[in-house]
């Protein structure tokens, strides 16, 4: 290792362009190491490439197609959401008493600026710009469940469309990106607009969750031999921690919706105080989500400038373990804010102050970032290329959102501040700075990685200075004119008020922020063709990504590389030497086995070695999964609940089409004997290890949305003095246990079984299998009869709405449990199951066990507790 | 998988990387966001707490939880909190000082510390205002 490799500076000129390989007159760093070429690359190249036409498109899986298309979709509707409506907003609101637009499409335009921006810009260009790169810097092959990915991406997509299609009915929603109820309720809003809004844009939060479950594993399980925890890259660590928040935010957001929508749709009552409903049950269930959501944006954003601004500046980072810290403390700080957007609903004066001290500390974690930026460009050299400056840029307009963040988490201020122009002031710099200047960053970056050419850089200059200059035009004067009391949401104002000559800056700043988007679209599309010829690194970056060929071979790395640091292209001369056995094994996976897509997992903590697995390839049936799930979401929106069965028939048959086993290309024998001479299992049916992770994440989503509708159970319990209501019988607790008993003697069953199959006992697996199944079913028979037989209905109240819903989400869970049984019941009575190869087996015991836990603290809150707290 | 050897975790040099011990996944996890996994439970625990008290007195149904009572529970739950996360924050660092992988990165000691700090200064206003 040479000094030259830690402080690449020496390599390059004072302006900091980037250097020219006099070999291959490429720009690249010649000094890094690269991947090597291997015999196989061609071979594997066509392996994981997905098929050409249009069926190729629907059935593609390969990463780079997923995240490419989740990017320019979000892209997309960045331009219809994002754009054209602030551009109409903006031209109304120029001149005092305009009568441009009315109130009611001004509504529809501000309601849908915030929820297309929200739900369908950041978070697909996030996902997607994860999706896209972590395998090739985590040196990986792939994600872990491509299919889902591809499922993720359908859902993004419909989901959007579902939304948008409002406009076509003249209902486009119109009710803020919040739905506060009443507002969204039938009585105020009997009209379809509000439930395109919940319907469409749950089919979009479905997708949302199932690419956090794909980062999560792909950043714990699918890395480059040696590539322990501590040497993982910080965008990495900045996924992981949003794709967890994700899944905490986005799953009680869903419980919400799906409330709004039973009372919106079947005429219960969880948000109407007249019926013992709590309309500040519906803000707590969305800002539990939507606080987590602005750090959901920003976290990533983090990510992609920590992994910029140490190339430009030429140094490592300072203080990884305190930025690492920094990411994980703001993830777990974002979940006890949610309650300061509620400042003003009459919280008792303790709750606020708990909020308002949380909203505060989270300045102590992102100040650290700051500092340990600001201390890393203090020791570099710094190269203003555009990446640079976008980072700058994002320093500089995030930290005056910050700023006012703090200000309007005290309190006083907010109650002074909450609902006007301020408030709209600080969320634009903390989104545009915090957020959209990194995106920029980011794509200015990678883009030579993944088209093989330099973006123009003084397109690039002209995009960025535009754009600065009209963020801080645009928004700075927001704060002023909501100082001088403008209130947020309104569609015009008098001309006595005060506000019109920040009004007017304001909509000039568009006048800078337009061309510059139009250069920054110029520039993509002009450097995809004619931009200078990049070679593997023209950043002289670091991680591993760079050491590919650019653009790179579709399934990344041929060969694995073996990591022994956390700056593998500086610190490694070669990045296919180290541990004999991390040689031999990524030697294997270079030459063999080429019949399948081969994929290495390794230990969360250590990043040994620990399973080769064959990861799914393409396939129609998510692409028909997500048109099912539409369907359900469709026919709901149009009232037709026979459509909606039909959706769940087609959602449940396409997941078992998706899952079905196919031949394993090697036979259990081969299996063990690479296993012998690498010492590495090979599971040519599919991994355990990432199955039971995917099977406890889908564990873990289940136990959050659980918890939201218990929460919601006791909330509502404690919002009526009656409990349940005068004249309603409490529930029988015997039937209760009966149910209880049933679902254990089900699990216990079906524990059997799996032991069986352990033993290569195929009767016993059977045997455990159908036991479960009958006692299972027959516990749901038992607990849908008592729900029938109640002598309240779901619309009669509060208690009857909460009761049958958490009554049906036990049978829905139930049931789950139940299709996943019978499917491996007929699997192994086929014999595809053996003590080898059991996974799906154990992954629905795994199940039984969650769904038995869920049976029994549901019936404990729906018969026992209000034996405890009438 | 057979024996490993054991694995070196990054440092700034990487020919001077120590040989390490490797911790099991749960201990790895708990030195590492143990400290943050307390502050949210104290923080769920602390508000739901006080809104079920303030709300059922609120209603003038049952005084669930008087004032001073929700007082001393809040602090008591702060103090056992605080503790907890310091204690974690002195395992962190054994652990980071015998080089565990992953735990070496540091990562346990800062977020434990914070997490203290965090529980102390959420639950400071209670000693100065009226619970509800």
């Amino acid at each position: 290792m040479s000094l030259t490799h830690q402080h690449p500076s020496d390599r390059h000129g004072p302006v900091g362009e980037p250097i020219v390989d006099e070999a291959t007159g490429l720009l690249t760093d010649p000094t890094t190491p690269v991947s090597i070429h291997h015999e196989t690359t061609a071979e594997l190249d066509r392996l994981w490439d997905d098929k050409p036409g249009l069926w190729g498109r629907l059935t593609a899986v390969q990463n780079d197609a997923v995240g490419r298309r989740m990017m320019l979709t979000g892209f997309f509707f960045l331009l219809l959401g994002g754009s054209v409506d602030s551009v109409v907003m903006r031209l109304q609101l120029a001149r005092p008493d305009s009568e441009i637009i009315g109130p009611q499409l001004y509504n529809e335009l501000f309601t849908n600026h915030g929820s297309v921006t929200m739900f369908l810009v950041i978070l697909p260009i996030f996902e997607g710009f994860a999706i896209l790169t972590l395998p090739m810097l985590l040196g990986s092959r792939e994600m872990p469940f491509p299919r889902l990915g591809a499922f993720a991406y359908w859902t993004f997509l419909m989901g959007g469309l579902l939304y948008y299609s409002s406009t076509l009915f003249s209902a486009v929603p119109d009710v803020g990106w919040f739905a506060y109820t009443p507002l969204s309720g039938p009585r105020f809003s009997p009209d379809l607009n509000v439930d395109f809004w919940v319907l469409g844009l749950g089919v979009a939060e479905i997708g949302a969750i199932a690419g956090a479950v794909e980062i999560i594993i792909a950043v714990l399980k699918l890395r480059a031999p040696g590539m322990s925890l501590a040497r993982l890259p910080l965008y990495a660590w900045a996924m992981l921690t949003t794709a967890f928040m994700i899944l905490f935010a986005f799953t009680p957001l869903i419980v919400g919706s799906l409330l709004l929508e039973l009372e919106r749709g079947f005429g219960m009552h969880f948000f109407t105080p007249e019926a013992g409903g709590s309309s500040l049950l519906w803000q707590h269930l969305f800002w539990i989500f939507g606080h987590p959501e602005v750090y959901i944006q920003f976290l990533p954003a983090t990510g992609i400038v920590s992994m910029v601004l140490p190339v430009m500046v030429r140094r490592r980072i300072a203080g990884y373990s305190w930025m690492v810290a920094a990411m994980i403390g703001i993830g777990f700080l974002s979940f006890g804010l949610w309650a300061h957007h509620m400042f003003t609903v009459g919280l008792p004066a303790i709750v606020l102050a708990f909020f308002a001290a949380a909203s505060m500390v989270i300045a102590v974690p992102a100040g650290v970032q700051f500092f340990s930026w600001i201390a890393t460009i203090w020791d570099g050299r710094v190269r203003w290329s555009t990446p640079m400056l976008f980072v700058f840029g994002f320093m500089v307009t995030f930290v005056v959102g910050g700023i006012t963040g703090v200000m309007v988490a005290a309190v006083p201020f907010d109650q002074q501040a909450h609902d006007s122009y301020f408030v709209v002031g600080h969320l634009h710099y903390v989104l545009i700075g915090g957020v959209a200047f990194p995106i920029f960053a980011g794509v200015y970056y990678w883009f030579p990685k993944f088209t093989g050419r330099m973006m123009s850089e003084r397109l690039g200059r002209w995009n960025f200075w535009l754009l600065f200059a009209g963020v801080h035009v645009t928004f700075f004067p927001m704060h002023i004119v909501g100082l001088l009391g403008m209130p947020r949401r309104i569609y015009t104002y008098p001309a006595d008020a005060g506000w019109a000559i920040w009004n007017l800056i304001s909509s000039l700043g568009l006048l800078l922020i337009l061309p510059g988007i139009g250069f920054f679209m110029l520039n993509v599309w002009w450097s995809r063709k004619h931009g200078q010829p990049a070679g593997p690194n023209p950043w002289g970056a670091d991680s591993l990504e760079w050491a590919l060929p650019s653009p790179p071979p579709q399934q990344g790395w041929t060969r694995l590389p073996i990591v022994r640091t956390r700056h593998p292209l500086w610190d490694q001369d070669d990045l296919h030497t180290g541990d004999e056995r991390h040689e031999r094994l990524a030697d294997a996976l270079g030459k063999w086995p080429l019949k399948w897509r081969a994929v290495l997992v390794v230990g969360t903590g250590n990043g040994e070695p620990e399973e080769i697995f064959r990861v799914s390839d393409t396939s129609i049936w998510p692409f028909v999964t997500a048109v099912g799930t539409v369907v359900i979401f469709a026919s709901e929106l149009l009232k037709l609940r026979l459509g909606a069965l039909l959706g769940a028939a087609i959602v449940v048959g396409a997941v078992l089409m998706w899952n079905r086993p196919s031949p394993a290309p090697m036979t259990e024998a081969e299996e063990l004997e690479f296993e012998r001479e690498h010492g590495v299992p090979v599971r040519a049916s599919g991994s355990l290890v990432v199955a039971r992770w995917g099977m406890a994440l889908a564990i873990l989503f289940l136990s959050i949305a659980f918890g939201s509708f218990v929460l919601s159970y006791f909330y509502l319990r404690l919002e009526n003095p009656v409990w349940p209501p005068a004249g309603v019988e409490r529930p029988d607790i015997w039937i209760g246990a009966i149910i209880v008993a049933l679902f254990a003697v089900a699990v216990a069953a079906v524990q059997a079984g799996r032991r069986g199959i352990l033993a290569d006992d195929r009767e016993r697996l059977l045997g455990g299998l159908g036991a479960g199944i009958t006692c299972g079913a027959a516990a749901v028979a038992l607990l849908v009869t008592d729900l029938v037989q109640a002598d309240f209905g779901a619309a009669d109240h509060a208690y009857g709405s909460i009761f049958h819903t958490l009554g049906g989400f036990a049978i829905v869970v139930t049931c789950c449990a139940l299709v996943m049984s019978a499917a491996t019941f007929v699997y192994g009575a086929r014999g595809e199951y053996s003590a080898h190869r059991f996974s799906p087996i154990d992954n629905v015991a795994r199940f039984w066990v969650a769904t038995g836990a869920i049976a029994a603290l549901t019936i404990a809150v729906l018969y026992g507790s209000p034996y405890l707290t009438s | 998988m057979t024996e490993h050897a054991p694995i070196p975790v990054d440092t700034v040099e990487p020919p001077l990387e120590p040989a390490v011990r490797q911790p099991g996944t749960f201990r790895m996890w708990l030195l590492t966001i143990g400290g943050p996994v307390i502050w949210i439970v104290h923080f769920g625990a602390v508000y739901l707490l006080a809104e079920a008290a303030c709300t059922a007195q609120r209603s003038a149904r049952i005084d669930f939880v008087g004032a001073e009572t929700l007082r001393v529970a809040v602090v008591a739950l702060t103090v056992i909190a605080v503790v907890g996360c310091v204690a974690l924050a002195v395992a962190a660092r054994r652990a980071a000082r015998r080089r565990e992988a992953a735990v070496a990165v540091g990562v346990g000691v800062p977020l434990s510390l914070g997490a203290a700090v965090a529980v102390a200064a959420t639950c400071l206003p209670v000693l100065v205002l009226a619970p509800c």
